[in-house]
């Protein structure tokens, strides 16, 4: 079901469902965000994806609300980049800038909003993590729930099972990947993997030999979660298209050499 | 013990009767208050010692008297316990010992004689008052949430039951239909007494038009505010009054399954509403088919973590659910998806607690009370520089004055420092008002609109010798340990305004400060994820607005006037009344202070050594050491 | 001719129905030139480089290559492997498609299809396949620049 909003004075549509950050991004209308990603469900928490809400019946009230959270509404009135809306996305990443000193995505953000060094007291031995939560809630999709935030308020901070290597991780780098600062630090050598204190065997080719890009747990946690054989995780890319590719080529070739009796048929 | 169970309203009607006919003569009643705050002071030796001393009474005086001896929930009066009632005289004895319990058995209970020395003394009059209903603390309450606290066994369900107990909830379910009960809230105008205000009716009202395979009631028994415990007493000492409400609102909604959250501090809430629950369901008013109207509803007890923030209504569900208890963005209400994701109505003990009552007596009753907003009473935790320090139920639109001067008896200390100051409402989501605004009327908007709020009733009196800079600062470093840290604008910005202040009443504020605080203020109130954050900081931008005097003094003048601010304090020895006895000297674990004890010498005390102890200060006999 | 194939059951069952544009790949007139993996990583934005390109042409023998592009299959291993669900089988143009924003770079895709289609551009970090060059306008651009008959275009 389609209906109609407006988005910095722009009428555009929206669908049932979707929220605001959805609806603004569809039609190319530009909103930060630090804590969002698509393969999980938004949280709110870094509060940068803030934009003025209003509708006619409000009277002229106008509510800051996290479009990556709000519900796309008939005859909404959004304003993605107003005075109120800009104060606070400025005061956002000047927190955590002083939260994150060297994280040059929050570095970056924060100079765009005129932000250049921090006003407030920066953390002491600082690291890169913002606490948008991403990591642990892409494990808890994407993977085994093997990392949690632990502690809360300022002592918060991205933890595993009694902070040693969690047991659950199957060192699918998910985390890693979609963390916004990098500060998720992982390495690999000699057909292993390392991180958050854990080591991993990558899987090797059963034809090749040469390492697969996922590890033998992750192997396993995926032949068990979606439901497929292992035989689908025992080859490298390389070696499938080989295989596939000759078997084509072959098939093509009797086709020429006429050894085959019938077309496929359109 | 006979088990009696209700399969009818005719059932429950006859046998509250019988137990009327049966307790009618036992008349006497020895009530001693076992709420927490007097358990603290002893109160259980007290209640051993008084029933031994009771047995101690011959057979037949014991048949004359028909005395029964009750341990009862909160009164309220908690700094005067522990506290010892006799019905019907009404004979009041406060701050009563084990060994004063023989005289009371024997003495007043036996022959009729008043002990005065265990009498309470009327703070404006110095009169000792003897009956419980004179004294101003109680007589200037209008108790309807507190109704039965102090009076009944919290344990005994008989007790309650005689005091009108389940009749509202038999009457609810056997002559109203659910809509009439709904229909019913929404004319009293009951607005949530946890502190959000928001219109009870109108809440029941949406979750009831919700869509969702099961529906949930809660009761918010999580209290977290320093300062409030109105909901322990309560949960203490009315359990029933609690389950009444819930089943009661849960026939108005449409629900079958009830959660009470209760702080983990609260222990013997936990206790006395769980024997609550285990009666009432064994007599047939909670579970399937109760009193046969075909209503099945039952409640669960879920008990906090110890987090502050687990107060707020989505943090709570959270818990509730079994995951960590953090908010989420409440676009979509809780009325709609809260618990499990279901339609739910969560509500404080106040109001869960009013709603028999509203049922009982009618919303035109309730609309009576109160102001034209704020409808019916309000039950307030009255602590810090007044008086009597407890807890105290009046009805909205009481000012701030009537409270803190009538039943507060006003200020404790009668000396220049103890000069009214400021009050604090609403807890760390509140702010501080000062003598000017005494004259406001206590309800949810007139609070509001200076900058405070009435919260759940948190109310703390401050005088001359409270530090208004570190109240701001004292609740800062509340909220920054509380806050559950995952958003950006409460996790880092209340740090960051905690830092600030802290600097400020360690002598290294700057003019600029108090602009980045209210600048940064902005941010945390309308980018906060939620309450917490939202309204952590009123109590910075409340005693910033009425008392800058104070902030300015400690920016420029390095000085702290309450003479709180350790940094900021020196403390002198006034030469002219120092009389050399050493008392200081001896009392200083800086070795801070110098001087021979010798009449016409005086002490001396090291400015850098000292570490601003306060503990010469106060052994001093002739006040001779202050700080300033 | 050579239609999507169903891996592992043997059988080939044709999409033609619901694809509204196909490659036709005929392997034996493919003379190893390469022109389909330019053409390709100029299309889709990366300046040209073979590395990032979608197509990638395999020598299976001497003078004998065979071009390699995703099958859109009809029960694709990789739609089933994405834990987060990132690849679907899109609605209008009936193709499987990767949505980039919802992927999170855990490989699994690259390593479940079964014949190599899926592959990881680690200058770009991201994961691509042949999209038939959807939404850039044309048709298939490895079929316009292929200079013999090995790839052309059908459409529905």
């Amino acid at each position: 079901m389609a209906f109609h909003m407006t988005i910095n004075g722009r009428r555009v549509d929206a669908n049932a469902g979707e929220t605001v950050l959805a609806t603004a991004r569809r039609h190319g209308i530009p909103i930060p965000t630090l804590c969002y990603h698509e393969a999980v469900e938004p949280f709110g928490s870094c509060r940068l994806c803030m934009v003025e809400v209003t509708k006619a019946a409000w009277k002229g009230w106008k509510g800051l609300m996290t479009a990556c959270l709000y519900p796309s509404a008939p005859d909404l009135i959004i304003e993605t980049d107003s005075p109120r809306v800009r104060q606070v996305r400025k005061t956002v990443l000047d927190l955590l800038l002083a939260r994150c000193p060297d994280a040059d995505v929050i570095r970056k953000l924060a100079a765009e909003y005129g932000v250049e060094q921090t006003s407030f007291v920066p953390r002491e031995n600082p690291d890169k993590c913002i606490l948008c939560g991403l990591c642990v809630r892409v494990c808890e999709t994407a993977a085994t729930a093997a990392i949690s935030t632990v502690q809360r308020g300022h002592h918060r901070e991205v933890g595993t099972p009694w902070g040693g290597p969690p047991p659950d991780c199957i060192g699918c780098l998910a985390c890693a990947h979609v963390c916004p600062t990098g500060h998720i630090q992982y390495s690999e050598a000699g057909g292993g993997r390392k991180i958050w204190g854990r080591e991993f065997k990558l899987v090797r080719c059963k034809e090749t030999g040469k390492t697969l890009p996922i590890t033998e747990e992750q192997a396993a946690f995926l032949v068990k979660r979606q439901g497929m054989d292992p035989s689908y995780f025992a080859t490298s890319e390389e070696a499938q298209r080989k295989r596939t590719a000759t078997t084509l080529g072959k098939i093509a070739r009797w086709d020429k050499l006429g050894l085959v009796q019938e077309e496929v048929k359109s | 013990m006979e088990t009696v169970r209700y399969e009818s309203a005719d059932g429950f009607a006859r046998h509250v009767d019988e137990l009327r006919k049966s307790r009618l003569a036992s008349q006497r009643r020895v009530l001693v208050c076992c709420g927490t705050g007097c358990l603290a002071g002893g109160a259980e030796q007290v209640a051993v010692e008084m029933d031994k001393q009771l047995s101690t009474l011959p057979a037949a005086k014991r048949a004359e008297l028909n005395l029964v001896m009750k341990k009862t929930g909160c009164h309220g009066f908690c700094e005067k316990g522990p506290l010892v009632v006799l019905m019907p005289e009404g004979t009041f004895y406060k701050g009563v010992k084990p060994k004063d319990v023989a005289d009371i058995v024997h003495r007043t209970i036996a022959n009729g004689e008043v002990l005065e020395h265990l009498l309470y003394v009327e703070p404006k009059t110095g009169e000792r008052v003897v009956r419980y209903g004179d004294i101003d603390f109680y007589a200037k309450q209008m108790r309807v949430a507190m109704r039965n606290i102090g009076h009944i066994d919290p344990a005994s369900i008989d007790d309650y039951l005689l005091r009108g107990g389940y009749a509202s909830m038999v009457k609810a379910l056997t002559t109203m239909s659910p809509e009439d009960v709904l229909v019913e809230i929404e004319k009293a105008k009951l607005r949530g007494r946890g502190g959000g205000g928001f219109d009870a009716g109108r809440k029941w009202r949406s979750a009831k038009k919700a869509v969702g395979d099961r529906r949930f009631v809660i009761c918010n028994g999580d209290e977290g505010d320093p300062g409030a415990f109105m909901d322990r007493s309560i949960m203490e000492g009315d359990p029933h009054g609690v389950i009444e409400g819930m089943i009661i609102g849960a026939y108005a909604v449409g629900s079958h399954e009830g959660f009470i959250y209760v702080r983990q501090e609260y222990p013997l809430a936990v206790e006395h509403l769980r024997k609550a629950i285990a009666d009432a369901r064994g007599r047939g008013l909670l579970g399937k088919n109760i009193l046969g109207t075909g209503f099945d509803f039952d409640i669960e007890i879920s008990r906090g973590g110890g987090a502050f923030v687990c107060g707020e209504s989505s943090a709570l569900m959270r818990s509730v659910e079994g995951k960590v208890g953090e908010p989420r963005a409440k676009y979509v209400h809780a009325t709609e998806k809260g618990l499990f994701d279901q339609p739910t109505v969560l509500n404080n003990v106040e109001t869960w607690v009013n709603v028999p009552r509203i049922i009982e007596k009618g919303a035109d009753w309730f609309t009576s009370l109160g102001t034209d907003r704020s409808k019916g009473t309000k039950a307030f935790a009255l602590t810090g520089k007044v008086k009597n320090t407890g807890l105290v139920e009046v009805e909205m639109g009481t000012t701030l004055r009537e409270i803190i001067w009538g039943p507060g008896g006003g200020m404790l200390d009668d000396g220049p420092k103890g000069k009214f100051k400021a009050v604090q409402t609403g807890g760390p989501s509140g702010g501080c008002v000062p003598e000017a605004l005494l004259d406001l009327p206590c309800d949810f908007d007139s609070l509001t609109e200076v900058g405070s709020m009435m919260g759940s009733g948190g109310m703390i009196v401050m005088d001359h010798s409270t530090c208004m800079v570190d109240v701001a600062r004292y609740f800062l470093s509340f909220l920054t340990d509380e806050s559950c840290g995952k958003c950006v604008p409460c996790r880092e910005g209340l740090l960051q305004m905690y830092r600030i202040v802290s600097r400020i009443c360690e002598g290294h504020g700057r003019m600029e400060d108090l602009d980045q605080i209210e600048s940064l203020s902005q941010t945390i109130v309308v980018g906060s994820l939620c309450a917490l954050g939202k309204s952590g900081p009123n109590p910075v931008l409340s005693t910033l607005k009425y008392f800058r005097d104070e902030y300015l003094a400690h920016i420029q003048d390095k000085k702290c006037p309450a003479g709180v601010c350790k940094a900021l304090i020196t403390y002198k020895v006034n030469h002219d009344a120092c009389d050399g006895c050493g008392a200081c000297l001896r009392s200083c674990v800086s070795q801070a202070i110098s001087g021979t004890i010798r009449k016409g010498e005086t002490f001396q005390i090291d400015e850098v050594k000292c570490d601003r102890c306060g503990a010469c200060a106060t052994v001093c006999k002739r006040g001779a050491i202050a700080a300033a | 001719m050579i239609a999507a194939a169903t891996p592992g059951t043997g059988t080939s069952t044709s999409t033609r129905g619901k694809l509204k544009v196909r490659l036709i790949v005929q392997p034996q007139y493919c003379i190893g030139c390469r022109a389909c993996e330019m053409a390709c990583a100029f299309t889709h934005g990366t300046g040209g480089q073979p590395g990032a390109s979608r197509c990638v042409t395999v020598t299976t023998g001497k003078d004998e290559y065979v071009p390699m592009f995703c099958l859109q299959c009809d029960h694709a291993a990789c739609v089933q492997a994405c834990p987060v669900g990132a690849i679907t089988r899109d609605a209008a143009t009936q193709q499987v498609h990767v949505n980039n924003d919802k992927c999170v770079l855990c490989m699994a895709c690259t390593v479940a299809c079964p014949f190599g289609n899926m592959h990881y551009d680690p200058l770009r970090a991201l994961i691509h396949k042949c999209d038939l060059c959807t939404g850039y306008g044309d048709d298939p651009r490895c079929a316009m620049f292929c200079p013999t008959k090995c790839l052309s275009v059908e459409r529905w």
